[in-house]
This record gives structure tokens, C-alpha cells and sequence, in this order.
């Protein structure tokens, strides 16, 4: 019998094995008295660990940090801009594109709230910001654009 | 600017927990969020747009704790600004229970290496794969590390883990 080896428990325990590994190691945990025993073993150790809470509200550093950003920002803000007007390029391009599938494809569509979240959804993944963890995922999205007009508009 | 403040508000909180649980310290978890922060507004144009931001984020924060480490060592006081607060600071207020305290000094016991992965892979939930991306280590040397690291762990709260 192969065991399980500690890495392969330890994917487990922290949710990032796949369904089938998943299975596999519960089958073989079932059934093998040792690689339980190791297994409970990190089990405790993890949620020991989990009793080191780090919740410190009330601490926001945004505007501290948009503020030391402006004072340093006299060297290179274009590159901050040049990274908002690409992912505005490829973002519009994305709109654009959808959109023609969109009308050229109206008829049998879903509906079109259903569409337009799914532009939204597009754009952002085209900016790389899906992976965002809260808000909607295209928020950020909005407010890179809105920081790029605001950009191009000081240049002109 | 309003990109940038958002882009904190979202991460803030992660990037922050990373850096206080390897480094011991709020105030200097603030300084490395900011310095992470200021680093990516600065130099948004070396972004690679293969990698999740969230995983850009965590490497530059991850390099940064790494490297405060190693200058603690050579220098402790050069760490931070109130010269006491390095790797083993004072206790925070909020945490002052025995039993976290014993768990934080555990995992500051640990190599710089195995503490980056623990707290990556217990406290910001990565898989092994996206800790090998944010450290730059190969996810076979990750996985030597993070079970180096759970087993110094289970030798050093055995006490706790046998109360609980
Ligand atoms: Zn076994």
C-alpha cells in the first residue's frame, strides 16, 4: 500500500486538493491506521495555529499611501499610467469585440443584464483583476478608467 | 489615485496580516503594505499579466519580509522604527492570551523560510502551487518546507495541542 505522504495531507488539510484526490486520500485514510494517525497529528497542529487571530480594525492606510504616492509620484507616475492605458486598450478592445458578438448574436441571447455582466465580467478579466476577491469583479476596473481620463486629462 | 487607494483597500488587510505574522510587529507590517503598495504603483508597467495581482502583491511583500529578516539578524535594530519591535516584538494588547502568545513565538521560532510558507499556506490560505509563484521556489522545495515547518510546529505547541 502506498501512503500518503505529508505534503499530500497537508494540501489536504488546508481545501486545496481536487475531488478526486480528495477521495483517494479519504479512501486510504479509511483504511490505514498510520497515515491516520499522522494526518490527526497535523490536523491539531493546524487548527492550533488557527487560535492566532490578527484582526486589527480600524486601520486603513490608503490615504497614506495615495498621499506618500504623490510626493514620490514626480519621478515615474507613467508607468502607473502606462499600465492604466494598456489595460484600457485591451479592455475596450474586449467591450468592443463582445459587443459586436453581442448585436450580431442578439436573437438568441440571454438576456441582456445577463450580457452586460458578462462584458463587464470580460473586461475585468482582461485587466487581470477577476482575481479580486471582493466588490464586483469589474469595480476595479472603473477605476483605473476613471483614473486614466483624469490623467490624460491633466496632460492635455 | 483613486486606482491606488482602492487597489490598497482591497489588499490592505492580507498584505498587512502576512507581514505582522513574520515580522512581529503592526508598525512595520504597515511600513512593508506601503512599501508594497508604492512599488507597484511605481513599477506597474513590469506587471506581468500571467500572474493574478493578489499573487504580485504577496511576492513583492514576501520579498521585502524576507529581506527584513535577514537585515534583523545582521542588525537587529535596524528592523524598526521603535528599535524593539523586530521578529520577537512586545505583545500586541489585543492578543495578549498566553496560548497565542506561545503560537506566535512558535512560528517566529521558525527558519525564515519555513515561516514564510507557514503563514502563506496556514494564515493566507495559498496552495502549494501559488506559494512556489509568489516565493520563487519549486513547489517540491515549498513542500519540504512546509512540512519542516509543521513538524517543528507540532514538537514546539505539543503542550497546547494536548490542552486542546
Ligand atoms: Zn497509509
Amino acid at each position: 500500500m502506498q501512503h500518503l505522504t505529508e505534503a499530500q495531507l497537508l494540501d489536504l488539510i488546508g481545501g486545496h486538493s481536487g475531488s478526486d484526490e480528495r477521495a483517494a486520500a479519504e479512501d486510504h485514510l479509511a483504511a490505514c491506521e498510520s497515515c491516520r494517525r499522522l494526518n490527526q497529528q497535523l490536523v491539531n497542529t493546524w487548527e492550533v495555529l488557527g487560535q492566532w487571530e490578527t484582526i486589527r480594525p480600524g486601520r486603513d492606510i490608503s490615504e497614506r499611501i495615495v498621499i506618500a504616492a504623490g510626493s514620490r509620484g514626480m519621478r515615474c507616475p507613467s508607468a502607473w499610467r502606462r499600465f492604466a492605458l494598456v489595460a484600457l486598450k485591451t479592455a475596450a478592445s474586449i467591450v468592443l469585440a463582445a459587443a459586436i458578438g453581442y448585436a450580431a448574436g442578439r436573437s438568441y441571447r440571454p438576456e441582456p443584464s445577463a450580457a452586460a455582466r458578462n462584458l463587464k465580467q470580460q473586461a475585468a478579466a482582461s485587466l487581470y483583476l477577476d482575481t479580486f476577491e471582493s466588490g464586483t469583479p469589474a469595480g476595479l476596473s472603473e477605476y483605473v478608467l476613471a483614473a486614466t481620463k483624469e490623467s490624460g486629462e491633466k496632460e492635455q | 489615485m483613486d486606482a491606488l487607494g482602492e487597489l490598497v483597500r482591497r489588499h490592505q488587510q492580507n498584505i498587512q496580516a502576512l507581514a505582522y505574522r513574520t515580522l512581529g510587529s503592526w508598525d512595520f507590517a504597515e511600513d512593508v503594505a506601503q512599501e508594497v503598495f508604492l512599488r507597484v504603483y511605481h513599477s506597474a508597467g513590469k506587471y506581468q499579466p500571467k500572474a493574478k495581482v493578489s499573487t504580485w502583491l504577496y511576492r513583492i511583500a514576501v520579498n521585502l519580509c524576507l529581506d527584513a529578516m535577514r537585515r534583523s539578524k545582521r542588525a537587529p535594530a535596524a528592523l524598526s522604527k521603535d528599535a524593539d519591535l523586530p521578529v520577537r516584538s512586545v505583545p500586541d494588547p489585543l492578543e495578549a492570551s498566553e496560548r497565542v502568545e506561545i503560537i506566535r513565538q512558535a512560528v517566529a521560532d521558525l527558519p525564515d523560510r519555513q515561516k514564510t510558507v507557514l503563514n502563506l499556506h496556514r494564515y493566507e490560505g495559498l496552495s502549494h502551487r501559488d506559494i512556489a509563484e509568489v516565493t520563487g521556489w519549486s513547489q517540491p522545495a515549498v513542500e519540504s518546507l512546509l512540512v519542516r515547518a509543521y513538524a517543528n510546529l507540532r514538537k514546539s505547541l505539543s503542550k497546547l495541542m494536548e490542552e486542546s
